[in-house]
């Protein structure tokens, strides 16, 4: 819609604002036809300010810290070590599976295969570990290739059927989670070695920090190696972005869809080994409710489902906040079962703000690309 | 082109069911004792319905999460009312399925106005109210259900039971909307291709908010017969339509990116399911392999639909080809 717009603004907004390319003064710049510019300095702080709110990582930070400020006034023990401490284990779980969402939305594709590839893995490991006398590392690997297989398998099928990768994993969530439970009759696993049920307790620093953060960082940290630093990274989000001009421009799409599928499912993989530590033995119901938490950190970390766009320290900052707001409702002695509804309204209530938030972007970068014409809202 | 595609579907899954029910037959003979066709008559009964109510929102080129949520906070709701003694069993009913409706409506109006998908929205209100009947009820049915309800949920005449009537009269109900009522085939067109619906006058968030609405009205009608065949009010009921809601339409020719639906495909479809997961228990393969079997059949189908078009075209003029192409090719992009 700005297309139109952009070849009489252009030259009103570079005249009116010279040596100011970019952001700041973008908005003083491009109503030229309405009104005329008010002074630079005000509008520049005014700016700033509203950048502030619009920022993903920094609204999520002011919104943690007024969460965790009312449930330690309200509630009793929210900031105490053993909240914090069970807190920081289930952020750990939470923003791997966020993570593992994060990567398909990268490529605007999603995983409902997720709950499924976590559980099977689970079960495969313990099974190996606890019966068949496998060294729990070996197992741990042979859990994390086994993640690896059946994302690569999901995605050579995406690939080759060109099937969207809804209907795709939906079917998949489904077929692993009926070969996980006929191989294993649905019984849990309880004698795994000590080791693996001792990792999750242990601290890291202070009391605090559960050791699974540093999984959960590592994982973050090669995300974000992965998304700002390699020719990967890039070709997974420009096929987000456009798959066709990706595909005009060189790169090799079915390739990279298929690195994307296999990376979900390693995260995927991880995430359930992560569980397995924390609940100290193999569960195959586990990851009932990651299909939601999975799509909670990456969207109000900012990922567009379209495609194209990705914040892995957003993903993380909104997972942080979601599951404080559980673990304050437990704080305040709201029963466990409401959980699942205060899951869904915080979703809610993150998906409109953000929707407000990305309105006011989107009004701003209509405005900044008046002064460059090259960029197209989008 | 559009007519001979579903007609291809549906003779497919005609063939496959017979074939089916003679494998099943010919391993354990009490496949076709009236005992179990009545069983497999009322799975597909309730199946259907939980498809029908995905199946509104294909047609717009939407997707709901939230059938399941909407089914669990139905059966809550129907389970409180049941619980007073004085609210009539047909009172009950009604203020169902506006629950249902007024569920609908709000994802409907939500995905409307905030132009998010629907996906991604309905993961959130499904979430949302499913957690409602969760705690609410603090997981615990209520126990009870009048006598009627029961009956309506249990008996049959002959092979047929009474709750087949539901599926019947929404299916019906759908195919007079989707084929002769005006707001059916604006819905059509919106899912077939927005933009061009759009530019020819039609509401594309009207046509959204019916596709929701009318969603959550037959999400309810699946709770109201769920509560009859179980003969409690289940809160945690709802929590696996997911894949089936999909699996009925999909596998029943249905377009996952809107435009294109069979009502017909959808009701053989979940007769199908109920054949292929009754029989599978009943020649005593792991009732755990059945829930492979949705997922299976549903890429089954699809890629059936994919081989038949991709043979198709190779006896095609290249032009053509391409439109083909650009119809169907539609949902390569959830």
């Amino acid at each position: 819609m700005n297309e139109g717009a952009q070849p009489a603004g252009r030259p009103v907004s570079i005249t009116s604002a010279p040596g100011s390319g970019n952001s700041a003064s973008g908005l003083a710049a491009s109503t030229p036809a309405a009104a005329p510019p008010p002074p630079p300095g005000g509008q520049s702080r005014a700016h700033r300010l509203a950048r502030l709110f619009s920022s993903n990582t920094t609204g999520l930070i002011l919104l943690i810290a007024a969460s965790s400020a009312v449930f330690s006034l309200l509630g009793t023990g929210y900031l105490g070590s053993f909240n914090l401490f069970s807190l920081s284990q289930q952020v750990a779980v939470d923003a791997v599976v966020g993570f593992s969402q994060l990567v398909m939305l990268a490529m605007a594709r999603m995983n409902l295969a997720v709950t499924s590839i976590g559980a099977g893995v689970v079960m495969l490991s313990g099974t190996l570990m606890a019966h068949d006398g496998v060294p729990a590392v070996a197992a741990l690997l042979a859990g994390l290739l086994a993640g690896a297989a059946v994302g690569w398998l999901m995605g050579w099928i995406e690939v080759h059927s060109r099937l969207s990768s809804f209907i795709v994993t939906l079917a998949f969530m489904s077929i692993y989670a009926g070969v996980m439970l006929a191989v294993t009759h649905g019984t849990e696993i309880t004698t795994l070695p000590s080791s693996v049920g001792n990792f999750a307790t242990a601290a890291i620093v202070v009391p605090q920090l559960s050791i699974l953060l540093v999984v959960a960082a590592a994982a973050g940290v090669v995300l974000a190696v992965i998304y700002k630093l390699t020719p990967a990274g890039w070709k997974m989000l420009s096929v987000g972005e456009n798959e066709r001009a990706a595909r005009l421009s060189g790169i090799q799409v079915s390739r990279i869809v298929i690195f994307g599928y296999v990376l979900s499912g390693v995260l995927a993989a991880v995430a359930g080994l992560m569980t397995m530590s924390l609940d100290a033995s193999a569960i195959p119901s586990i990851g009932s409710t990651w299909l939601l938490t999975s799509f909670i950190g990456p969207v109000l970390g900012g990922a567009a489902l379209s495609g194209g766009q990705v914040s892995v320290s957003g993903a993380f900052l909104g997972i942080v906040f979601y599951d404080s707001i559980s673990s304050g409702l437990i704080v305040l002695h709201v029963s466990t079962y409401y959980l699942g509804l205060a899951q869904g309204v915080v979703l809610l209530g993150a998906l409109m703000l953000d929707q407000l938030r990305r309105r006011v972007r989107l009004r701003e970068q209509a405005q900044r690309s008046s002064l460059a014409a090259a960029e197209g809202g989008r | 082109m559009t007519a001979r595609r579903l007609a291809n579907q549906e003779a497919t899954l005609v063939l496959v069911i017979i074939i089916a029910s003679i494998a099943f037959w010919l391993t354990a003979p009490k496949y076709l004792g009236s005992a179990n066709i009545v069983a497999v008559l009322t799975s597909a009964s309730t199946t259907v319905v939980i498809g029908f109510a995905q199946l509104t929102c294909l047609s717009v080129g939407e997707m709901s999460l939230a059938v399941g949520g909407i089914g669990a906070a139905v059966t809550v709701l129907g389970g409180m009312l049941l619980d007073q003694d004085h609210v009539s069993l047909a009172l009950v009913a009604v203020i169902c399925l506006i629950g249902g409706l007024l569920a609908g409506l709000i994802n409907g109006l939500v995905t409307a106005r905030t132009h998010l998908s629907g996906f991604i929205v309905t993961l959130a209100t499904g979430g949302a109210y499913s957690g409602l009947a969760i705690g609410i009820t603090k997981s615990n049915p209520y126990p009870t259900v009048p006598p009627a309800l029961a009956t309506f949920g249990q008996g049959q005449w002959g092979f047929i039971p009474y709750l087949a009537v539901a599926p019947a009269v929404c299916a019906v109900l759908l195919f007079i909307f989707y084929r002769w009522r005006r707001t059916g085939r604006e819905l059509l067109a919106v899912g077939g291709n927005r933009n061009a619906a759009a530019l020819a006058g039609i509401s594309v968030p009207k046509a959204t908010i019916w596709a929701h609405t009318l969603s959550g009205v037959l999400a309810a009608v699946a709770a109201i017969m769920f509560m009859g065949v179980l003969r409690q009010s289940v809160p945690t009921i709802g929590s696996d339509w997911l894949v089936s809601s999909f699996a009925v339409p999909i596998i029943g020719g249905t377009l996952l990116a809107g435009g294109e639906i069979s009502i017909g495909g959808a009701v053989l479809a979940a007769v199908l399911l109920s054949v292929i997961s009754d029989g599978l228990v009943l020649v005593n393969v792991s009732q755990y392999i059945v829930e492979m079997v949705e997922g299976i059949l549903i890429l089954a189908a699809v890629l059936a639909d994919r081989f038949r078009l991709v043979v198709r075209d190779m006896s095609r003029p290249a032009r053509q080809l391409r439109t083909i192409g650009k119809a169907t090719d539609g949902g390569a992009t959830a």
